[in-house]
């Protein structure tokens, strides 16, 4: 399993984690380097990004984390980081800010309302907005990002039944979503409306929700 | 000959199952939002909110702001820069109350960025740096209802404005708010019977999803910014405006989290990205605006009061119109005199200074589809008929009726000869089962103990105005010579109507290619603009251009097919011969990327050969298009009605609402799934409007409680508990391509009010003070 570091870049000398660094010494360093993005490396940035051709996730904590700030390791799409964090940082946070999972949305700013940053940490779907980094040492996370990757049918389902719109929710639906056909392989449209009453769409795309989930619930019962 | 553009046959055009070109990127998070705009050395903005609903700044100190470590730049309302740039007040367009300002040094409502800005290394020290300002502020009277504000005794709001009133003037005919249509005094006194009534609807907001950022870099003569906006040219042309011609400006428009309609942000485009620019200038650092609280603060509904005088025949036939209302935005009574045969109207609206945000409306807003559905169901219960038989026998246009307009429109513009009401109520009644579940008003009580009711609203279908609008409507073709085969040049921004794919399907069939085989990425400032948010339901002003520029790239491609050209220079000069030689363009066709002779399918070339062939003797094949439509005298022929069945809780007031369907006339059908996006995710929206969407103030202070999604509370997934049912119904009556009418602004307006219908049907009374929320339902039946 690949290991990362908060600071690593692939291919390079391991640097200074960001999170390590001080306020004082980071200004500094930012006039002397390209910026934060690059110091923190965790993952290509969007940098000179023209629209959305050639972008890809960005990692530019806009926060630093405290001298002496604990270090968790987590596990993320099957990789592993450790990081410093803030005590009081939330995992959205964590995860969007300093590892550069840009599906991680927050509709709802830290409300834990909407589902729009949901992930799934151990099997089970999460509010990452309401969870502290802190209390996720050791765990295993989910992104859409990852279940894309991994081919799960969910996500072609979801684009063939016309799931999203504006398309900002849609990863937070797809991590409930896959959740739930991890526990029920059958689930039926009850099942699927509890499951995703969480989750808000302003687009309200909701009743695609149904045939999306069951038609990939179908598909991996064929293993497709 | 038809009015609009025709093929003979469609392929990708208004079939289903194309895969959505935007779908992966949206499914798997791996699109781009503004918010995920992330630039090395990136500084990140803020702006101070005035805690008070009309104050004004007596003195202002920052220097505790200016000290704060990691603070790069503050900017004040009374900053060198705005008189040096001759800053005036934006006044929000022409239907809004507010008049907006960049950072206030008069707050007309809490929450309004007053004062100053903090430019600083996060977030985080922006937001703990905005507290250490001392304001000293002038506390002002305030007003939040726009009725007290007209009233004789108001406190005068903007005495600097209108000494005398805080109803505002601006001169034009929307701001006056009048509409006048034949005489309704002469129309009250030929009818049967005249009933009179009140309707008001509650200020509402967009509320959520991806709130207000903008980015904002110089790079040497450049400036290079990432909006989150729907109308991206306006926002290049007013940065030029302020930040000068010489620099080269480039506005990228990435996807949008849900914004329905530019009207509300039309401020946003405007001193929004320039406080972001201000503060890149000065740092000489990319910098980030964030507006976190935008989506409460701004971006809402019109919210007012509304009294209806109608009088109609014993038939039904309704006669005259009259209403008299009072509102934060201006009421366009436009709807009844569009589709109906009603021949005398009267509607006069005052628009006072308040002190909330501005308001305008998103997704057209409930205002003119309300009065529409309170007439007509207030008619047929008036009058025991069917609403149904009300809306056939009030059918028409412009007050003509519509066996007139079969005439006189229809027929001498060869439009076809269908009645888009009459097939609209048939798809829609009998899946919805109308006749077995209509019923006298408070006649059914359910097993369950609740009342059952069912409702129906109906009104035109429109694409408000199919001519060119107010920016200009730009798009190029390219054919690849390597994959993908086309590429479609605009920048266009995704406000997630999937238009991106519903153009391809078009340029596919204009083009003769796969819709596999066209590529268009939106996001870049091409030179070339579709704004599709310029204006509503703007794929139908989009679409001529695509057919346009698709039919020029065609004959391009035949016309090189056929002609022989040179290669080399003198003296070196070969003949090139033609592709097809010996052919003519009209002897060859396209299809499926194929390039044929008609008589001889077997003589073929892919069109990636033709675009190889002989390539540097040959231009490449690209055309641009700014072919917008024009016609003289338009009439809504179209038509759309949602139905409803609800039960209604008699000791809670909550109304459940069970099935609904759908039936609306898009003209011609381009894009099915896309349609039914709009069809059940406007209703649920409308819904949510009519039953609990409201921002709720304070008034002791004049401050916004619910200004999060915890207490502002829209619908969720099982708000809706029973099957949802759409019929799309192409009469080809609209005036847009191939018939073609809009939907994206309709069903989220229309349905907005059908509620009112639904719970009289289960109760017997009328509520049409919106939302109707459960203490309503309950102070109706006498229960409160």
């Amino acid at each position: 399993m690949p290991k990362k570091e908060a600071g690593e870049t692939e291919g390079e000398e391991p640097q200074e984690s960001f999170s390590t660094i001080s306020r004082r010494k980071f200004l500094k360093d930012a006039g002397l380097v390209a910026g934060g993005a690059s110091m923190a490396g965790a993952a290509p940035i969007a940098a000179g990004v023209s629209g959305q051709t050639g972008a890809k996730p960005a990692a530019v904590p806009p926060e630093t984390a405290a001298t002496g700030s604990p270090k968790i390791r987590l596990t993320v799409n099957g990789a592993e980081y450790d990081v410093l964090v803030d005590p009081e940082e939330s995992l959205h946070t964590c995860l969007r800010e300093r590892l550069g999972f840009l599906s991680i949305k927050d509709m709802c700013l830290g409300h834990g309302a909407c589902g729009s940053c949901t992930v799934i940490m151990d099997g089970r779907p999460i509010l990452s907005c309401l969870t502290l980094a802190i209390e996720c040492d050791g765990k295993k996370i989910q992104t859409a990002e990852g279940i894309a990757l991994s081919k799960h049918p969910l996500i072609e389902t979801y684009i063939m039944n016309h799931c999203m719109q504006c398309g900002y929710c849609t990863p937070g639906f797809i991590c409930t979503s896959k959740s739930l056909l991890d526990r029920n392989p059958d689930p039926a449209e009850a099942d699927i409306r509890d499951a995703l009453a969480g989750n808000l769409c302003r687009c309200a795309t909701y009743i695609r929700h149904i045939p999306a989930v069951q038609q990939a619930a179908r598909a991996l019962k064929e293993g497709m | 000959m038809p009015v609009y553009t025709t093929l003979d046959s469609y392929n990708a055009i208004g079939k289903r199952g194309l895969r959505k070109k935007d779908g992966y990127e949206k499914a798997s998070g791996t699109g781009l939002y503004t918010r995920d705009v992330y630039l090395p050395g990136m500084l990140y903005s803020k702006m101070y909110l005035c805690p008070h609903p009309h104050a004004r700044i007596k003195s202002l100190d920052t220097k505790a702001v200016e000290a704060y470590p990691g603070v790069k730049a503050v900017f004040r309302y009374d900053d060198k820069w705005l008189k040096d740039n001759k800053w005036r007040n934006f006044t929000m367009w022409v239907f809004s109350h507010q008049t907006e300002q960049l950072l206030a040094e008069e707050a007309n409502w809490a929450g309004e960025p007053a004062g100053f800005a903090v430019c600083a290394d996060t977030p985080r020290i922006c937001d703990e740096a905005l507290k250490l300002a001392k304001i000293e502020w002038e506390i002002l009277p305030f007003e939040l209802d726009p009725e007290k504000a007209v009233a004789p005794n108001a406190v005068i709001l903007q005495p600097h404005v209108d000494p005398k009133t805080n109803v505002r003037h601006s001169g034009s005919r929307l701001f006056e708010g009048y509409e006048v249509h034949g005489d309704v005094e002469k129309g009250f006194a030929e009818s049967d019977k005249i009933i009179e009534f009140r309707w008001s609807e509650d200020e509402t907001t967009v509320a959520g999803v991806e709130a207000l950022s903008c980015v904002a870099a110089f790079r040497g003569e450049h400036l290079e910014v990432w909006a989150h906006n729907q109308i991206p040219l306006r926002t290049t042309n007013i940065l030029k405006q302020y930040f000068g011609n010489h620099l080269h400006i480039h506005v990228h428009s990435l996807y949008q989290g849900a914004q329905f309609g530019h009207e509300n942000w039309i401020v946003y485009y405007t001193w929004f990205p320039i406080m972001a620019c201000i503060f890149a200038q000065r740092t000489q650092k990319p910098v980030k605006l964030l507006y976190d609280e935008s989506y409460f603060h701004a971006g809402g509904y019109e919210h007012g009061a509304h009294n209806f005088k109608v009088g109609f025949k014993k038939d039904g036939t309704i006669m005259a119109v009259q209403d008299t209302s009072v509102r934060a935005s201006a009421e366009v009574h436009g709807k009844l005199w569009e589709g109906t045969s009603i021949p005398n109207l009267f509607g006069t609206t005052q628009i006072p200074y308040i002190n909330r945000p501005a308001a305008i409306n998103y997704r057209h807003g409930m205002r003119s589809c309300g009065v529409w559905n309170n007439v007509f169901f207030r008619v047929a219960a008036e009058t025991g008929l069917d609403p149904h038989d009300v809306a056939m026998k009030n059918d028409g246009c412009r007050g003509l009726a519509m066996s007139w307009v079969d005439e006189n429109v229809k027929r001498p513009k060869g439009f076809p000869m269908v009645n888009s009401l009459e097939a609209v109520f048939k798809a829609g009644k009998e899946a919805f089962g109308w006749d077995e579940k209509y019923h006298a008003p408070g006649a059914r009580v359910l097993p369950n103990g609740k009342l059952h009711g069912v409702g129906m609203v109906h009104c035109v279908a429109w694409s408000p105005d199919p001519n060119g609008y107010f920016q200009p409507n730009q798009m190029g073709i390219n054919i690849q010579r390597t994959t993908p085969l086309v590429r479609i040049l605009a920048r266009h921004a995704d406000g997630g109507w999937n238009h991106e794919s519903t153009i391809c399907r078009v340029v596919a069939d204009e083009l003769g290619v796969k819709y596999e085989d066209i590529e268009f990425r939106p996001f870049d400032d091409t030179g070339l603009d579709t704004p599709a948010g310029e204006g509503s339901t703007g794929l139908v002003r989009t679409l001529p251009m695509a057919i346009d520029v698709a039919r020029k790239v065609r004959a391009l491609i035949l016309a090189q097919c056929t002609t022989p050209t040179k290669s080399g220079t003198e003296p070196k000069v070969v003949e090139v011969p033609a592709q097809f030689p010996g052919l003519k363009p009209e002897d060859l066709d396209i299809k499926e990327g194929i390039v044929f002779e008609k008589a001889r399918p077997e003589n073929r070339k892919t069109l990636q050969q033709v675009a190889n062939y002989s390539w540097q003797n040959y231009p490449p094949f690209i055309a641009v298009s700014g072919r917008q439509m024009y016609h003289d005298e338009v009439y809504y022929m179209g038509r759309q009605a949602t139905w409803v069945e609800v039960e209604v809780d008699t000791e809670t007031g909550e109304i459940e609402i069970k099935t609904v369907v759908n039936s609306n006339d898009v003209g011609k059908c381009i894009d099915p799934e896309g349609v039914n996006g709009q069809q059940y995710g406007g209703t649920y929206m409308g819904l949510s409007h009519g039953r609990q969407d409201a921002k709720v103030y304070d008034p002791a202070t004049g401050v916004l409680l619910n200004d999060n999604l915890v207490d502002y509370k829209w619908f969720s997934f099982n708000d809706i508990t029973g099957p949802m049912n759409q019929c799309i119904i192409e009469s080809g009556l609209g005036y847009g391509p191939y018939g073609a009418i809009g939907i994206g602004e309709s069903l989220g307006a229309v349905t907005a009010t059908l509620l009112a219908g639904a719970v009289y049907n289960a109760t017997g009374k009328w509520i049409t003070d919106f939302p109707i929320t459960p203490d309503k339902v309950l102070k109706a039946l006498g229960k409160i």
